[in-house]
């Protein structure tokens, strides 16, 4: 396989590019010449770093990336903007990704593999306690939801406006949290930092969670695997942890973390009054906390994977507990 | 685009350029009860249509002309990058609507006259984005100056510390291509307007010698990332140092006089005044530092009591600007930023980065520097700061 990938040099894509070498693939990797490069080389073998070809171009400019598209017809679209503002966040996640299907289009790229977001569903609009799986809704009002989330949703899109009106091949990712060794366990899905604290937003739900080395693995397969075109795949482990169970590993380790609990049925009541204040003092708190994103992020939900398994005949090889202590470690199976 | 009788109803307003900066101008716009956002346009659909959906604007387009014929603005924000400054604020102008410019005006103190001229003959008011001169912090420090609170002023210091590795620098910093780095003034056109004008507000004579150089810290960096600027009036000198690689990041200014010192913190909402000892010797050093815990608790209290009044903006001065301009189109009186201002600074501008090119003996852009686009050409926008 030839393959052809954005983001390479990031905390996915390098783990998504040694997988696709490890399998035997030949990697065109497109970075910046300010990217550093060095953390992904030293992920690789000799005999891998041959197989690694680093393109220098801008993926804002699909004339730039068409010829070497030619060359590498499986595209893995895993670059995108993890925070800023929602201009900024668009412009690197939405724009970029047009610039991106263009290209694929006219290289004829023989599948468009794109990495969405776990977020994008109208989780909070479902009943508590049900299942959320690929054929849950998507958010219908995205802008109310945190920037990074909207501009998933809205690249989502525009790859699903070109896979049904130009037949894209496209494959769709939606990853719940990636978590690994460099970025801890730690996310907005267990709660909010405060003051040098965790405000800990209840502690027995599920949450959806994948460890990077797993999620590298379901993406290189997104790219081969049969019937695969036309889908989206949610990308989260089995045996999913809880807040209560992340934050006991830190304990365990020795590694203990300031933090305040705020049960899970009290979020709904201080979301109001936060909102409430945010408006009524005509935005002096930032209107980081509402009703609808508290329950699109904290709802008690059960999640699948069962899509990953079939389609992509995917297997976490890491497991959970393993898999959390390596992230708060800072090592690699 | 605006009649007479239309003067008493909310300004519809329009903005162009759906990067960064458009964001604040949207909150605080929608906070104005006398303006109402009509439409948003950017370049690239996908910006445009952010801005609107999360700002409840009922229009958003990525053609200026089809904005204008479908929302008929009075006004028109532009947020576009700085080269497209100029040209885009006199085809608004000769279309009939008043203009608000994001800082740096225009791209030279020519093209400011340009634009100044243009809405004199049409009869329309420009402003300028030098917001920070009516934040509560610098309105408070004007009337402490001219209560003579420190004497004469003396000399101004103003700093700005800027994040290369922040969201905009890292952009800019990353991308050689990036169009901030082929302003003449490069990175600095596009920031030192705020450090500037806090000191040509104090430093208001008419001559005004300038010396400046620029340099890069970082020796990976390939552009320069810092700039020291000294401005000699006849009796009040001035500096502006734009600093990176420092934290916190600041925004203040101090004023020197000849009873006293003080110094406005922007970040932290805080003004110091330290004025001239008046008890002998070992004294001294006990009553300094009780002005100074009487001062930083009375700083404290107004910051309290501006918290339970909901008084605590980050874009506080904007909102007042917005507010004063939008009135003086409504009241048809003069714009709350004299154009004559709004070149000298502009002017000021140049002198600065011609000081820095002679005195490094080379320009700051390593690819050739940018002409101001024709709007028509351009159409629109690419992404603003």
């Amino acid at each position: 396989m030839r393959a052809f990938v954005t983001g390479g040099t990031g905390f996915l894509g390098q783990r998504v590019v040694k997988q696709l070498l490890a399998d035997g693939a030949e990697v065109a990797c497109l970075v910046r010449a300010t990217s550093n490069r060095q953390p992904l080389l030293n992920r690789l073998t000799a005999a891998e770093q041959k197989r690694l070809h680093f393109i220098e171009a801008r993926i804002d400019r699909p004339e730039e990336l068409i010829a070497h598209m030619r060359d590498y017809p499986v595209v893995y679209h895993i670059a995108a903007a993890l925070g800023g503002g929602c201009s900024s966040l668009f412009l690197n996640t939405v724009v970029s990704t047009r610039s991106m299907i263009e290209a694929a289009q006219q290289a004829e790229a023989t599948r468009f593999v794109m990495i969405s977001s776990f977020g994008v569903y109208e989780a909070g609009e479902m009943k508590r306690g049900s299942l959320l799986n690929e054929d849950s809704p998507i958010d219908s009002q995205p802008h109310l939801r945190d920037p990074y989330t909207y501009s998933k949703i809205a690249q989502e899109r525009v790859a699903w406006e070109a896979y049904h009106k130009q037949g894209l091949p496209l494959v769709i990712i939606r990853p719940g949290v990636i978590y690994g060794p460099g970025r801890g366990a730690i996310s907005g899905r267990i709660g909010l930092s405060f003051a040098g604290r965790l405000l800990r937003i209840g502690g027995s739900r599920q949450l959806p969670y994948t460890y990077v080395e797993n999620c590298a693995l379901a993406v290189a397969k997104a790219g081969y695997a049969e019937g695969a075109i036309g889908q989206a795949i949610n990308v989260i482990d089995d045996n999913l942890p809880t807040p209560a169970k992340v934050l006991k590993t830190y304990r365990k380790l020795g590694q203990r973390k300031k933090v305040w609990t705020i049960p899970g049925f009290a979020i709904g009541t201080l979301s109001r009054c936060y909102d409430w204040y945010h408006r009524y003092s005509k935005g002096q708190l930032p209107g980081v906390i509402t009703p609808y994103k508290s329950r699109a992020q904290w709802k008690r939900l059960k999640y699948s994977n069962a899509k990953a398994h079939q389609l992509l005949e995917w297997n976490p090889p890491v497991k959970t507990e393993d898999a959390i202590k390596q992230s708060i470690l800072g090592s690699e199976a | 685009m605006a009649t007479a009788s239309s003067q008493t109803k909310p300004l519809r307003i329009a903005l162009i350029g759906c990067g960064q900066i458009a964001d604040a101008h949207l909150q605080e716009i929608n906070k104005i009860s006398s303006a109402t956002v009509v439409g948003v346009c950017d370049r690239m659909k996908d910006l445009a249509e952010q801005a609107a959906m999360r700002f409840n604007v009922p229009y958003f387009c990525d053609d200026l002309q089809t904005l204008l014929s479908e929302t008929k603005p009075d006004v028109v924000h532009i947020a576009t990058p700085a080269h497209t400054h100029g040209p885009l604020a006199i085809e608004l102008l000769e279309a009939g609507c008043h203009v608000y410019v994001e800082k740096p005006f225009t791209l030279d103190a020519a093209e400011a006259r340009t634009v100044i001229e243009t809405a004199q003959r049409v009869g329309k008011q420009v402003c300028i984005g030098h917001d920070q001169l009516f934040d509560p912090m610098w309105l408070r420090t004007k009337k402490l100056i001219e209560s003579k609170a420190i004497g004469n002023v003396v000399h101004i210091e103003s700093v700005l510390g800027y994040p290369l590795s922040g969201q905009f620098g890292a952009q800019v910093t990353s991308d050689p291509n990036h169009w901030v780095r082929k302003l003449p003034g490069g990175l600095f056109q596009n920031t030192i307007s705020h450090p500037l004008y806090r000191v040509t507000d104090l430093l208001t004579e008419e001559h005004v010698e300038i010396e400046a150089h620029w340099f890069s810290r970082n020796a990976q960096l390939n552009f320069p990332s810092e700039l020291r600027a000294h401005l000699r009036g006849e009796s009040v000198t001035g500096s502006v140092t734009f600093l990176t690689g420092i934290q916190p990041c600041q925004r203040v200014t101090r004023v020197y006089g000849s009873a006293g010192e003080l110094e406005v913190d922007f970040d932290s909402q805080v003004i110091r005044i330290r004025r001239a000892k008046s008890l002998p010797g070992a004294f001294a050093k006990l009553h300094l530092p009780f002005c100074q815990w009487k001062e930083a608790t009375g700083n404290l209290w107004r910051n309290m009591m501006r918290f339970v009044r909901s008084d605590i903006h980050y874009f506080a001065g904007m909102n007042e600007l917005f507010r004063q301009f939008y009135q003086s189109i409504q009241k048809q009186t003069p714009p709350p930023i004299a154009p004559e201002e709004i070149v000298r600074v502009t002017q000021i501008m140049d002198h600065i980065f011609a000081s820095c090119q002679q005195s490094s003996n080379a320009p700051v852009a390593e690819t050739p520097v940018l002409q101001s686009e024709n709007a028509s050409q351009q159409n629109l926008v690419e992404v603003s700061r």
